[in-house]
Order: structure tokens, then sequence, then C-alpha cells
């Protein structure tokens, strides 16, 4: 049979058509449809699907007894859970609760998961990788436009003039995307590239400005400068589109690039070309994690906002801002809420208003405080605060920063309930695992980077007893007294098309073809956002100034460790690392390292090298290569040998809560 | 009948011979004699397959296997009477002939070098002088089997590195191309890429004709028998026109030393 | 023999050939084309597949020891795809899985009258073949059908003659028209080891795999185990194909591998068999997602 599906990897949504007799994946095809992905996959498209088939998936549900994990039934497994959860919950109050919900699940699963949080269990305490991914972006965006999503759509770039990524690795993260821009500039189109790192699509680049890390704001910041010196800003849209615009012109006087280019070491005629060229055209801003993931983060994607409102580059076909968004439902599982201080649709719990909406349709009163984030999340079971946790389709322990604390945290915790497809680092410290479905096995809704919503079916039989993950936790509130009775997931659909002004109206008759961008009336989406008005109204200018980063070379930690992906693998490995090609292309941990660096450190290529930062040590091989500057080093985090993210900074933007990947001071020593 | 299937056999014995390489010896359930320099593909279910050279064949199939990635790791940990699958014998071997041949072998190249060795004297033929380099004394194969050869024929031995007791040269084996016999010869060289490449420059610097060098090319590989196109260079496969190839058949591909 | 059927009694035929067989071809799924099994005749379209039938006979991912192949009749087959495995049969032809499928795998070519988009093969052997099971031209209100056996042939089809396949040929020759024909004279000889293309192309190649997995002459394959032993089709400019255990590796950057893949078909092979490994589908091109084109290399050789 042949199931239209898609890809399950990262946030460009490729549509695929998977051919499969119930038990196996025969073949994948690529859509070809021009608005996406034109008739092609990468090789995760490609290859990266059979992971669904693999033997070692989580087939039964599982109890941790002294250690060792005994297969139980499901009835077991939930009256357990139910069990624990319910006791802790009234003995110590729902803030002992916590629910870290899934990027990789549908907007179906995420949207039932917050619901069980907030309705059955009463806390807001639900949260999401998103927090450490573009959390800065939902809230330097909303700030600014009044919508944390990119307000252009990816066919949209074929329109564009000019392209400024900047923190984003787009031939390795959403290789789709990147090879449309190359497509394009390889047709004239211009390209500016901000990257401490000499990475693949540089090779296309009119300007690489190679600035360090943690400096974007004030680079940024000088560009703004250049535009405003040189009268190149749009004075109609400024007028009649915008506000703020004379505390935004004060702030950006102190960042004349002779000055800057101290702080960013970037030449100044570098950022003037860069800004000249970015405001004399129709610019696109692609950005992602060396953007998000500063304790300035939220001033950086405003530092981004501001150029755009700048220049008139938002709101009209060829423009916009574009924040890259990682996994396949990231955007989806924001969208549904799966945060702890957003309801569905993005309203504050603390707006009463909003608030209200979901209180009536769910027929309960709602917590109006702020939940934990997920960095908080494992603060506070750490100080025994929170002391049980329900984790679906993630994997802090080497996803999030300081995993040595994070381990520690799940340890101490009364009650841990894991739902996964397979057994993770993370998973280890459960109490109960729960099998679910992979994205093979179910119908829901993906919802992509360009705000798209798309349709996923089934094209593979349920493995073992797993079960759906909405149905887990139907079955969960059912046991708790609430009369849940979704019949499927179109059914949840049909409760979140009547809450989440977004999605207003869609059902699965109008995306099943295409798929529809949100914001939707009516089965009508919307390619691009702002064009008559920015959903809140006036686009506002959110100047910002520079701050050094939480940490920065010294001279006990003379490096900057930043970290980032790579291609062949994704995140934290629990797909990938089970596919035979993708494993073989990249089986283990590196750090990459100046050759300059490298030789005064005496170290070899593939040696043995040692990182320490404030937070922690740990070991691995030295890949000499000029893709990093001298002084930087670049570690990817999906491997559990070297975690990375044992020794990363956990400092966190206050506003956004995404702690400092992208920067952590570290020394170097050989094994 | 698969081609691509293994058939059983097993371990008859495992022994040390440095402290990353062992020796095996399979049980011969094939019965086909190889000839000097061909390899087999030792299979081990749940883990994957090995190209080996043979290194000899007297009473069942003889390799030296050194620990080098995840699959050699594994046999390394095997035990005697351990089941095995084997298939093959595969490629084209050196060439058998009386001419004297001289066997250049490094490190890993000494057993696949052994199999001339032993058919060579099989057949009453002792035109063979043997120089070999390894990188320490301790990394020295078949100790003892030297010493005997040393009665039949010219063996000249090097290390990288010395040891307090090492009294012979000390160098690659380049060093010791001063001790070859007799020019008009046959050069047979196995071992690393590295030390291939510089093999055959000496040799040229020699002025030793292309048609009388010939090299055990190394490739990775996986069916043995040419279809799965990764041991390709050029228009040859290593596992079906090779390993032993003459190097003036291959002299203008530019990947054949890396 | 010529044969010619109504295009009206093709379902027909079609749901004839289902009760006796299991039947593949081209499904419209929502905008796209793909082989995937029929079970109507009404599901069949002539149209050109972004992918060609290939893993029907060589899956890209299967168990090397199982041995359960069954017969299957696929229509719709391209004539680039179906010269395409009489290469394959040349490398695969000694592997039990491949032999034992392409025996059971009965295919009907349909003979483009319209050039594809990417398609050159034109500059190899056109879209009519000289050997087939039954291959289809579409002549208007019929198909013709040419074949040399009578074993699919029921009362659907009348006898054609003559002027219906001078019709055929007249139709196929509308390919030859408006595809621009390549020059491939000593194609072998005169591609070059430094040709500057290689390093062209390395700048942008995202390293998918896809120009091999919708090759349909490609063959390589990697083999792996997971508790049973399984091969996948492999890509020849991955990093991995030729990376030894040390980690050292023949072919260490992109262009070299980029270089490999283009030798390899249009040298290397042709220096084994006496043809180069390519039909001109222009598959490769299409699924390149940053449009790396093989017709590029070729104009580079012979202008």
């Amino acid at each position: 049979m042949e199931t239209r599906t898609v890809c399950p990897y990262c946030g460009v949504g490729c549509n695929a058509i998977v051919i499969s007799d119930g038990k196996k994946i025969l073949n994948i095809i690529p859509s070809k449809r021009e608005d996406i992905n034109y008739g092609t996959l990468c090789i995760k498209g490609w290859k990266g699907f059979y992971y669904a088939s693999s033997r070692k998936r989580l087939k039964r549900p599982l109890k941790n007894v002294n250690g060792e994990f005994k297969e139980i039934s499901w009835e077991e497994a939930i009256d357990i859970t139910v069990k624990n959860l319910k006791n802790i919950m009234e003995e110590y109050g729902p803030e002992a609760l916590a629910f870290q919900s899934s990027a990789k699940c549908t907007n179906e699963d995420n949207y039932l998961m917050q619901k069980l949080a907030r309705q059955v269990f009463h806390t807001n305490n639900i949260d999401h990788c998103a927090r450490s991914c573009h959390a800065s972006t939902i809230e330097g965006l909303i700030s600014t436009f009044g919508s944390g999503a990119m307000t252009t759509s990816i066919k949209d770039i074929n329109n564009a003039e000019l392209y400024f990524i900047i923190g984003s690795n787009t031939t390795e993260q959403h290789p789709i995307i990147g090879s449309r821009i190359i497509n394009n500039v390889r047709m004239g189109k211009k390209l500016i590239v901000a990257d401490p790192r000499k990475i693949q699509i540089t090779n296309f680049s009119n300007i690489h400005l190679r600035h360090l890390p943690g400096t974007d704001l004030a680079l940024l910041n000088s560009m703004a400068y250049v535009i405003l010196d040189k009268g190149l800003y749009d004075k109609k849209f400024i007028e009649e589109r915008t506000e703020n615009f004379e505390e935004f012109k004060e702030v950006m006087e102190f960042y004349d690039p002779d000055r800057t280019s101290r702080i960013t070491g970037v030449d100044p005629e570098l950022i003037e070309k860069a800004a000249v060229l970015y405001a004399s055209s129709k610019s696109i801003i692609f950005y992602a994690m060396g953007i998000t993931q500063h304790t300035q983060g939220t001033e950086n994607v405003q530092a981004i906002a501001n150029l755009a409102l700048l220049t008139g580059n938002v709101g009209r076909p060829g423009t916009g801002v574009a924040p890259l968004r990682g996994h396949n439902n990231v955007q989806g599982s924001s969208d549904m809420g799966a945060l702890c201080d957003f309801l569905p649709g993005y309203r504050r719990v603390y707006d009463d208003q909003g608030r209200k909406l979901f209180e009536d349709a769910w027929n309960c009163k709602l917590p109006s405080v702020p939940g934990a984030s997920l960095t908080e999340m494992f603060e506070l079971a750490f100080e025994g605060k929170i002391r049980a946790m329900y984790i679906m389709g993630e994997n802090p322990v080497l996803s999030e920063p300081e995993s040595e604390k994070i381990k520690k945290s799940l340890e101490k915790l009364e009650f841990l309930v894991v739902q996964d497809i397979f057994m993770t680092e993370t998973a280890n410290y459960a109490d109960i695992i729960l099998p679910a479905y992979s994205f093979a096995e179910k119908q829901g809704t993906f919802t992509n980077t360009e705000r798209r919503i798309q349709l996923i079916r089934p094209f593979l039989e349920p493995i073992g007893e797993a079960k759906n993950d909405w149905e887990i936790f139907q079955t969960i509130a059912n046991k708790m007294g609430y009369d849940w009775h979704y019949k499927n997931s179109e059914e949840i659909m049909y409760e979140i098309s009547k809450l989440v002004p977004q999605y207003g109206g869609i059902n699965y008759e109008c995306i099943k073809n295409d798929g529809i961008q949100w914001p939707v009336v009516n089965c009508n989406g919307t390619e691009i956002m702002h064009r008559e008005k920015f959903t809140r109204g006036k686009g506002r200018f959110m100047p910002a100034y520079w701050k050094k980063p939480s940490e920065f070379s010294n001279d006990e930690y003379p490096f900057i460790l930043t970290t980032g992906r790579i291609y062949y693998q994704f995140h934290t490995g629990t797909m990938t690392r089970k596919i035979n090609i993708l494993e073989r292309e990249a089986p283990e941990p590196f750090v990459e390292i100046n050759p300059e660096d490298a030789r005064s450190l005496n170290i070899r290529d593939g040696a043995c090298i040692k990182l320490i930062s404030k937070y922690g040590e740990l070991e691995t091989r030295a890949r000499m290569t000029d893709i990093v500057p001298k002084g930087i080093v670049f570690m990817p985090f999906h491997y559990y040998e070297s975690s990375v993210n044992k020794i990363t900074n956990p400092n966190l933007d206050p506003k956004a809560k995404i702690p400092e990947l992208k920067v952590t001071a570290v020394k170097l020593v050989r094994c | 009948m698969n081609q691509m299937l293994p058939i059983r056999s097993k371990i008859i014995d495992i022994w040390d011979e440095t402290e990353d390489i062992k020796s095996f010896l399979i049980e011969d359930v094939i019965g086909e004699k190889p000839l000097p320099g061909q390899f087999y593909e030792l299979s081990i279910n749940g883990f994957g397959e090995v190209p080996i050279s043979v290194a000899s064949w007297n009473n069942g199939l003889l390799f030296s296997i050194k620990r080098a990635g995840k699959i050699t790791e594994h046999m390394h940990k095997m035990k005697k009477g351990d089941e095995i699958g084997i298939r093959g014998p595969y490629g084209k071997g050196f060439p058998v002939t009386r001419k004297f041949k001289v066997l250049i072998a490094g490190g890993i190249g000494l057993p696949p070098a052994r199999s001339v060795i032993e058919y060579s004297l099989l057949i009453g033929d002792n035109n063979i002088q043997l120089l070999y380099g390894a990188r320490s004394p301790r990394d020295l194969v078949y100790k003892s089997l030297l010493n005997e050869w040393k009665k039949k024929f010219d063996v000249d031995i090097t290390v990288d590195v010395g040891d307090e007791n090492w009294k012979g040269n000390v160098g690659v084996v380049t060093t010791i191309f001063n001790r070859i016999r007799d020019i008009d010869s046959f050069f047979y060289i196995i071992g690393p890429t590295i030390m291939m490449k510089f093999a055959v420059l000496e040799l040229k610097k020699m002025n030793v004709p292309d048609e009388n060098i010939f090299l055990s090319m190394e490739r990775r590989m996986k069916c043995g028998i040419g279809i799965c196109g990764h041991c390709n260079i050029g228009r040859f496969y290593v596992c079906k026109d090779g390993p032993v190839f003459k190097y003036s058949s291959i002299k203008d591909i530019p990947e054949i030393f890396f | 023999m010529l044969y010619k059927i109504s295009k009206n009694n093709l379902k027909d035929y079609i749901n004839y050939l289902l009760e006796r067989y299991e039947v593949w071809g081209p499904k419209k799924i929502n905008n796209d084309y793909v082989f995937s099994r029929i079970k109507n005749g009404n599901e069949f379209s002539d149209v050109r597949t972004l992918l060609g039938p290939k893993d029907l006979i060589y899956p890209p991912q299967e168990k090397l020891f199982e041995d359960y192949f069954h017969e299957i009749i696929v229509l719709g087959v391209k004539s680039c795809d179906f010269r395409a495995f009489k290469m394959l049969d040349d490398v695969l032809g000694i592997d039990n899985n491949y032999s034992a499928r392409r025996k059971l795998v009965h295919m009907f070519n349909f003979v483009c009258t319209e050039p594809c988009e990417f398609g050159f093969c034109t500059t190899f052997y056109g879209p009519r073949l000289d050997d087939f099971e039954m291959q289809f031209t579409d002549i208007g209100d019929y198909y013709l059908v040419e074949t040399n056996t009578k074993k699919f042939i029921n009362n659907f089809f009348e006898k054609a003659d003559k002027n219906d396949l001078n019709i055929a040929i007249e139709k196929s020759k509308n390919v030859y028209k408006k595809m621009q024909k390549l020059n491939i004279k000593k194609l072998n000889e005169r591609i070059s080891w430094d040709n500057p293309l290689w390093k062209e192309f390395s700048q942008r190649c995202i390293s998918c795999g896809a120009c091999n997995f919708a090759c349909p002459t490609c063959f390589c394959f990697d083999v792996y185990d997971d508790s049973e032993r399984y091969r996948e089709w492999d890509s020849c400019i991955l990093a991995g194909f030729t990376k030894l255990a040390g980690n050292t590796n023949p072919r260490p950057t992109l262009d070299l591998r980029l270089r490999q893949r283009f030798m390899h078909k249009l040298k290397f092979h042709y220096e084994n068999f006496n043809y180069h490994l390519c039909t001109g589908c222009g598959r490769c091109i299409e699924v390149c997602p940053v449009k790396i084109d093989i017709r590029d290399v070729i104009r580079s050789v012979n202008p």
C-alpha cells in the first residue's frame, strides 16, 4: 500500500510516500510538491524511516524492579501510574508533578498531554524541548510581531532577493531549505551568512560574518546602526506599521560598527556591506539555535525582528523572518500549549480571558500561575519539590545542560514514568515505561516550520502492545475520573479547532491534500503573515543593549565551546542511531578544533582530548578542521558516549528560560 | 546457491601472536585449496563479516587477525570450538612462479606473505627473500617461523622503533631495501597503504619495471564477489580482480594510495 | 508479433491480469505518481513516476537469506528503467535474491512519446526497446502492443499491422525531435580525473544519496547484521562507503566521491562491459536538491 506522510525528523516537513506491506517499509518516494521538497529528501528522509520497525522498539509496558525492567500488563502499568501521580498530587499538591511533552509527537498528542496536566492534574508544570530551542523566538517575536512563527513560507524563498542566515547551519540542519537557498543564490540572489564556523553554505555567501559566539546582538545592532546612518530604512513602513521607533533609534546610536568590531571581531566594512545589502533588497532572515540559545536569546530575536521592521522586510512576498524550527512538530507542540506559561494558541496562563475560554470548554478551573519550565523542573526535582515526572518522547539526560544534575534529579524523584518508542538514557531512570506508537503507526498532524499543518498517516501496524500516545493519556484521564472519549485523533483536532484561533475551523478534510498554513479561517490558510497588520496590530521595535554572555573565555578556561548538530544524526540519536548507514557515516562523538589550536596544545587529529568546564569534564576525540576559528571548539550533542551537555552552560535567558548552550568556557587538555 | 551465505565452520584453535594480533585456525569446510594471496570472508552472526587473507592451509585455514574494529574486537573474545561462518576463497592472488620473489611485508602484511612462502616451499621453490617491517619488536608476528625461514632463504627484519634487546635494523622497511639480493625479481608488497606507497617509490628509484611489482590492495569490502561496489578502484574490484594487482595495471589510477 | 488494445479496454485488461497475478503500476497519490500495488484497473496511470520500479526486483532493504519470492507483473515501466535492468543483470545476475526476483517479475514497458523534463535517453538508447516482454505505445485510441509471447494476450487484443507500428515509431521519434542528444563519443576515454566539476559539485552537494537511490542502474549495497544479515542500497558519495577500520579513507573528501560516481558510470563500467552505466533517465537530476546534473559532466568532456 502507498501512504502519504511527513518526515519525522526536522522542521522542513518534507512529504514522502511510503510503500509498505503493513509490516515493513518497501520503498520511500519523495513528493514532487514544489512548495516544500520538490521531489527531494535529505539522507534522513531516504534512509531514516526504518527505525520504526527496529527490533529494539518497546513492545510492552515495563516496570523497574530493583534496577531490572520487567514486562507487565497495561492494566498494571496504568494502575501504578495513576496511583502514584494521584497520591503525590494529593499529598504534596499539583506543583509536585511535572509533565514533559514531545516535539516529535503529533499536535493531538501534545494537546491531550497539556490537557492532562492542566485539567486532570491541575498543574502548569508542563513543558518540552521547545524551551531549549525556540523559547526565545516565542518571546521575541510575540513582543515584536505578536506571533512567534516563521512569517513567510518555504516557497516564498524563491521570491526574495537576499537571504541573511544567522546562527543556522542550514545545509546540515534543514537541508532541503538550505538547498533551496543555494539554488536561488546560484541563479543570482544574494546571501549573507553570520556564523563563527565556516559551514557549507558559506561556499555560496557573498558575505560571511565570522563573529564570536554570544555577540549576535552587537552584530545585529551594528547593522541597524548602518541602515539608520545611511538613511536606508523604510520610512513609510515604519510610520504606518510600527511603534517605538524613537527609542529604537536612541539605543542603536551606541552600535557604530567601528566600536562593535571590538566585541564581535568582525571587520566594520563587512558589517556595512552586509547592512546595505540587506536593507536594499527584499530580504528574508533565517535563524536558529545560534541566535536563540543565549541568555540574551530573546533580545537577539527581537534584534532580528527590528531589522525586518526597519527595512519593511516583513509582511510582503519575498521578505520575512524565518526561525527554523528543529523538530518535525516543535511548532505544533508549541501551538498546542505544551509550555508552562502558555495555553494552546499562545494565551498566557495568567490571561484571565484566555484562560476562561479553556475553563469553559473543559469545565474546570485552571491554574493561573506559570509552571516550571523544562530546566526549572529538574532544579525543583533536585531540591525535592517536584516528586513525580511524566516524560513523553524526550531524552533530557542527553539534550539538556547539566546532565549529571539531571540524572541525580531523576534518581531523586519518587515516581518517574517515561512514554517512548525505544529505551533511552532517560528511560533507564524510569519506574514505569509505557510503549508508544511511532509516527509510522499513527494518524495525526505535524506543523512544520512554515506553520503548515500536515496530516501523517499510518503505514505500519502497531508493534507488540504499544499504544497511541493520546490513547494512553485518555486511559489515565478516565481512570482519574474524567470522561474523555475521543474516538480518534480527528475528534481531538475538532476540539483544537474550536479553541486555538490559529487552527480555527480546520479538519482533516481540508488539510488532507496539501496541509494548510495557520492562521486558518474556514480552511483558508495564510502563506504570508502580517500583510496588512501585525498580529499585535503594529510591529513594535524592541531595542536592547548587548551584554556579555553569562560566561566567556578567560584565563582559566581559554576556549569557547559551542554545541550543535550534524547532518547524519538527529538530536539524541534515539532514531538515527538505529540506522546502519547513518550510524556508519557518523559513528562517534568528536570535537572540532582549529588546527593551529591543536598544534599549540600538541593534540593530533583523532587523539583523545579532554574538555573541562565549570560544570564538568568529558573525553572525546579531536577532529582538526578549519571550520572552527581559533579559540572556538564545536561538539555535537548526539552521543551518550561523550555527552557534551555534561559540561555546557546552564545559565538561562530570564524571559524565555532557555539555556546559553552556545557559549561555554572550557579548557582543553590531552587525555 | 546463495553466494552471500557463509558456510558453518568452527574455530579449531586460537592463540596470541602479538598484543593486538591473534591467529585463528578454522576448520576448512569448503575444501578448495586457496592460492597464495587469496582471502576468505569470515562471518560472525549478529556482528558481520570481515575479509581476511589466508596465511596458511595446513590442517585447517589459518588467519592472523588484527583487532581494528567492532567485528575483529568481538572475534578476539572468541574461544576454541566457537562457531564461525566462512566463505571463499576469493580474489586473485600472487603469481605462482619460480622466478625470484622478494616479499616486502609490513605489519599485518606478513600473514599473506606467509601464504606465498608456504606455497613456494611446498613445491620446492626457495627463490624467496623476505623483507619484513613491524612497528616494534613486540609487534613481530610468527617470530619462531621467521627463524625457521632464515635457514631456508634470506630474511631481513626491521622495526620502526627498537627496544633494549633489539639488535637488528631500526627504520621503516624501505631502509633495508639495500639488502635486496636480485633486482631482477618479482616484488610482492603487502602492508598498510602508506608503506606500499613508499615501497613502490623506492623500487621505482631502483628502476624496477612496473610489471614486476605486485601489490595487495586494501579496500572496504562487503560482498567479496564484486557486486556491492565498495572496493571499486578504476575498472577493478579489489575483491574480484585483486587483491593482488600488477603495479602496471593500476599505476594510472590516482586513488591507489591514500 | 503486433497487437493493439483500445484504451477503453485497458482497464478491463488490467482487471483480467489481476485475476491471475499480483499487479504493480504507477498510481496517482494526490499529485504524485508512484509504483505501487494495483488492486483495480482504475488505479493504473500511464505516467512517468519519480522513481522507477528498481525496488521491485532489488529492494532498498532486505534480509539477505530470505527466500520467499513471488511472481508479479509490473505495468507502465519506462524503457529507461527496463534497460537498466539489463545492465543490472550483468552485475547482480550472480546474486541469489536479484536473479530469483528477476525471473518472477514481468515488466510491460510503455514507450514515451514526449520527452520528460530531465531525461536524455536519446543520448543512449531512446524510448523504444528492441528486447521486451510487452511493449505498449500510445498510438491514439489504441495502444500498439509488441510482444514475443502470447502468454499475456487475451481477446481484448486485436492484431495490428505495419501501419500501426509505423505510427508507434513516429510517435516515439517525437522524443528524439524534442530532446537534446548529447555527444558521448569516446566519453570513457576523455573524462578526466581532474575535471573541475568534481570540486564545483562538492560545494553544494548535501550528501543525500538520492542520485544513487533514484538511479535505475546503481547497484551498490551495504551489508549489516541486526540479529540477521541485511543489505540495503548504498551510496558511493558517502564517506563511510570506503572508510576503513582505523579511520583512513581512500576518498576522504566529497569531490573525490562525486568523481567516483561519475567516472564509475561513464568510464570504469564502460571499460568492463562496453556500455555506460546510464540510460539517460534524468532521475538523478530530478531528485537532487541542488540539481547536480550529469549532463553537465558529459558536456564538459564533449562540448
